[in-house]
């Protein structure tokens, strides 16, 4: 058996295996404090590799000569220099913080690229630093990312205008398994808690499966800490709803081991919006103080690791639990009534109605390093269990109220296990293979007295094999392919109380029958093949050019192939189709970049296309329900989607630092009728952000990198829009502020104070699940965030 | 190497404008949505079980009507739908019927008659604040939806409901 696999993988990679009058090159990479480096670039001419959880690398078989060899690591100034191998050499190196460098804030490496991947990497400095109330709406500055928000504590990440299940969110690995179908429910992560993350726009379904089909966001939580103690404490205080934030990174490394613990607390209430009224359909819903009632929240999380590094072995086992409850605005579940928000004296109360969301997850990560290969085993459990409290109401009369927990709507309970491994092998310093396997198995129960999901059972197995070859020092490429095998079975539900009120009604009892099965059993089984190739052209010290082009999947989820009833969030008939097909996207990422000088500018172009791309699209058949409209009916239909996202960085005189991001985004339908080629929901207008920030107090021993920055955020109007939906003019809204390090004696900290919304604007943003109740953004908002290290 | 460059983001650029630009223009889908003016009955009109609520009112579309729903349902509970305390001594009535526009019509004229009950299921119906709701569709599947409050009593004069029965 592991002959045979050999012999696949030799196969696969198309060796060159010269190894005559060949040296070898090792050595270790260290920072100041004399801790290993994981995951350093080390660039031998040609050659490249990662260091180990030591700071260790090797790249072998290097003919005699003089070569050029570049070592990276983000945050750390990077070494540049000449080597000749007339023998086996081991080198040590320590890099430098990089201390100088303000653009610490997003650290897209001025380094060569080594990956053709379409990727962002962002520093913990800067998610704190930038943290606007969640993870997702914090990455929203980011060229190609926004956001869809419910209130002020709860988004999912969008990219490129895709979002929801469209999004594969990651930690250390395994993939977030919380309820992303639905637009009401965040992503569980303490944004405060990550060290390091990454969005990979456009292919990424090779290494994650189901989901990818917009791109990735990893977060790297595993960083091995320096040694000894270390630590910060972080405080923040905002006005726009009155939020009090702490939150606390320990760690402590001691030999081969090491701990860390997280933990964030929040508390807010409700969140100021600059109107004194809500005008939806034909109600005047008044917003009393300017507070919109009962959007007030609260989050705790824990975060546990220990970890272990010995010279060829590395492994973490990670704990964490994300606890959070928020308010929803009463009108955005009903039909807004004005009694329901009045005014109670009380701006930090949680009533009726309101979510509360549990995440717990287990990772165990383990990287074993031999000489020219790796192997990563991780497992995962994670168990997602979200609430919606609402007093109990009944559509149609005889439902009686639960005995337990009456007041319970809907509550759902998702075990996810994950158990993955991968083999990667360096055939030879330009050719590198990986051979992948990752099995998922959820399992959804549920409750309460109102349904919307069903209760189902789903097993995913993918297998995937990668090839990366180093073509020259120059051009990199890589190729991969994936084979999905999944199934779900979803259980039958029949809601007899309904049945009988119909009949009652008046109704004939087929067609009752047929409103009461609010989901029908369903057994299906998906098979899925995906492709993608890519290439990296360094092709000078400023220029670099990469392409991928691929196809991606999403598995249909349990509403969109059982659903039957209203939706109490969108208030809606919303029907699922038994038979819909796996979403699958075909897409096209380029990127070119310039860098020179304090100049850096990126272009990067996309197309996607969807074979069967899913959505809510209305019938034309009124329901039969009380409440409800037309039926929206789950369809599939061909889209397209391109666009091009634009990055410009400019520094002068090394003081003043210049900033500006555009994106533009055009999708629709492509039907055989031109007139039913709508654009799809939940699109992002054309828009962008600029900032400039000035460097002063250089010569100061207290205050040390202070900048007083401002910054603009604008939106065209978004006139493409999807049935039912409203179209939302265009903004721009202002933000100012000032961060600086002090230093006096021993004491050290941070200070960062920022105002958004400058000018309390009124807008609206297309991407938020409150537009379509016409709620604006969040007004004026005042921040201040203080970050003091412990560390000795 | 600057030649290759920029012929390589010339045909990107070519790429996306002729994706984007391929089909646009004689055939732009609809997303406008109705309009609904209800001209009867009026907010906050009193309706006696046993008499009829006269509804009128005048849709439009920019491109053509499909159907309209009318729905009366109570309000007892300010619309919380909560269960109330004494829930098992309500009789709320209730009414939902779906109408066809007739094909081709940008506007159209609805005007119904629905007869308010005296009892549902052998017991008298319950009076109080009642919602009407009107949803319309166009053929592109646009929705429009307006709702008004109706009182269902019976002690007071029921001068608005005195119309004469032509259909």
């Amino acid at each position: 058996m592991k002959q045979t696999f050999f012999v696949f993988l030799v196969f696969l990679a198309i060796p060159s295996l010269s190894l005559a009058q060949d040296f070898d090159l090792e050595g270790e990479i260290r920072d100041a404090q004399n801790s290993p480096l994981e995951g350093a670039h080390v660039h031998v001419e040609n050659s490249f590799t990662l260091t180990n959880a030591g700071g260790y690398f090797r790249i072998a078989n290097l003919p005699r000569g003089t070569y050029r060899m570049t070592v990276t690591y983000l945050g750390f100034k990077s070494i540049d220099t000449l080597i000749t191998m007339d023998e086996d050499k081991k080198m040590n190196l320590r890099l430098e913080e990089d201390t100088s460098s303000l653009t610490e804030v997003v650290l897209s490496s001025t380094a060569r690229r080594s990956s053709s991947e379409n990727r962002e990497v962002v520093s913990q400095a800067y998610i704190q630093e930038q943290f606007t109330g969640s993870l997702a709406k914090t990455l929203e500055r980011l060229p190609g990312i926004n956001s869809s928000e419910i209130g002020a504590g709860t988004s999912k990440p969008i990219i490129r205008g895709l979002g929801f299940n469209r999004v594969a969110v990651s930690e250390n690995g395994i993939k977030q398994e919380g309820q992303q179908w639905g637009a009401d429910h965040g992503l569980e992560i303490d944004a405060f808690s990550v060290e390091n993350l990454e969005v990979i726009k456009g292919v990424g379904a090779i290494e994650h499966g189901s989901d990818a089909i917009a791109g990735v966001i990893k977060i790297i939580n595993d960083r091995i800490p320096m040694e000894g103690f270390s630590g910060e404490v972080i405080a923040l205080g905002k006005t726009v709803n009155n939020t009090v934030a702490a939150s606390t990174n320990l760690a402590y490394k001691k030999d081969k081991f090491f701990y860390k613990i997280k933990a964030t607390g929040s508390e807010f209430g409700d969140y100021s919006v600059p109107t004194d009224n809500i005008v939806y359909l034909n109600f005047n819903i008044p917003v009393y103080n300017q507070r919109l009632k009962n959007t007030a929240g609260k989050e705790v999380d824990l975060y546990g690791q220990i970890g272990f590094i010995d010279h060829n072995y590395k492994g973490t086992l990670s704990l964490s639990n994300v606890f959070f409850k928020g308010g929803f605005f009463p009108g955005a579940h009903g039909v807004p009534s004005i009694n329901r928000v009045q005014d109670d004296g009380d701006q930090r109360n949680i009533d009726l109605p309101f979510q509360q969301v549990n995440h717990f997850k287990l990772i165990n990560k383990n990287e074993w390093f031999f000489d020219k290969s790796s192997l990563d085993v991780i497992l995962g459990f994670q168990n997602n269990h979200r609430q919606e409290w609402s007093r109990f109401h009944t559509h149609y009369a005889g439902q009686t109220p639960p005995a337990t927990n009456p007041d319970l709507e809907l509550d759902f309970n998702l075990n996810t296990f994950d158990v993955q491994a991968k083999y990667t092998y360096n055939f030879s310093p330009n050719h590198t293979s990986a051979i992948g396997i990752q099995t998922q198995i959820q399992d959804n129960t549920i409750g309460g007295y109102n349904f919307l999901l069903p209760q189902y059972f789903r097993a995913a197995t993918g297998i995937y094999l990668t090839h990366e070859y180093q073509a020259s020092n120059k051009i990199k490429l890589n190729i991969g392919g994936r084979f999905d095998y999944s199934s779900i079975a979803i259980e039958e539900n029949y809601d007899d109380l309904l049945f009988s009120y119909l009949v009652n009604r008046g109704q004939n009892e087929v067609i009752a029958a047929r409103y009461a099965t609010r989901s029908e059993e369903i057994n299906r089984d998906f098979t899925n093949f995906n492709l993608m190739g890519g290439f990296l052209y360094n092709i000078n010290s400023n220029w670099d050019f990469s392409a991928n082009a691929g196809t991606s999947f999403r598995l249909p989820t349990a509403i969109e192939l059982g659903a039957n009833g209203i939706h109490h969030g969108s208030f809606r008939h919303e029907q699922g189709d038994a038979t819909l097909d796996p979403e699958k996207g075909y897409v096209i990422d380029t990127k070119v970049n310039y860098s020179n000088n304090g100049f850096k500018a990126s272009v990067s172009p996309y197309l996607y296309y969807f074979d069967n791309y899913i959505f809510l699209n209305p019938s034309g058949v009124f329901s039969v329900l009380p409440h409800s409209g037309q039926i929206y009916k789950f369809t599939q239909s061909e889209a397209v989607l391109t666009g091009v996202e634009l990055e410009i960085e400019k520094t002068f005189f090394e003081k003043l630092r210049t900033l500006a991001v555009f994106e533009y985004l055009y999708n629709r339908q492509v039907t055989s009728s031109r007139s039913r080629n709508y654009p799809l929901p939940f699109s992002p207008p054309v828009n962008g952000f600029g900032e400039a920030g000035y460097l002063f107090m250089e010569n100061s021993k207290t205050f040390n990198n202070t900048e007083f920055f401002i910054n603009t955020t604008f939106a065209l109007e978004q006139d493409r829009i999807a049935q039912t939906e409203e179209i939302t003019p265009g903004y721009m809204i202002f933000g100012t502020g000032l961060r600086t390090g002090i230093t006096a004696g021993k004491f050290k900290a941070s200070l960062n104070l920022q105002v958004s919304n400058l000018f309390n604007t009124k807008y609206f943003n297309h991407t938020n699940f409150y537009r379509a109740l016409e709620i604006p953004e969040m007004g004026r908002n005042i921040q201040l965030m203080i970050k003091i290290p412990l560390n000795k | 190497m600057k030649i290759k460059l920029n012929s390589i983001l010339t045909l990107l650029v070519a790429a996306l404008i002729f994706t984007s630009c391929s089909s646009d223009d004689d055939a732009t889908p609809d997303t406008q949505k109705p309009t609904i003016a209800i001209i009867e009955p009026h907010n906050d009109d009193e309706i006696a079980p046993g008499g009829e609520i006269h509804f009128e009112a005048l849709f439009s579309d920019n491109v053509e009507l499909a159907s309209y729903k009318i729905e009366i349902h109570d309000d007892f509970d300010d619309h919380t739908h909560a269960q109330l305390k004494s829930s098992h001594d309500l009789n709320p009535w209730s009414f939902e019927q779906v109408f066809q526009i007739p094909a081709g019509q940008r506007s159209f004229e609805a005007e119904q008659h629905i007869d308010v009950p005296t009892t549902f299921n052998g017991e008298p119906i319950s009076e109080g604040i009642y919602h009407l709701g009107v949803y319309v569709t166009d053929t592109s599947g646009n929705e429009e939806q307006a709702f008004l409050s109706i009182h269902i009593e019976g002690d007071h004069g029921d001068e608005d409901h005195d119309h004469g029965h032509d259909h």
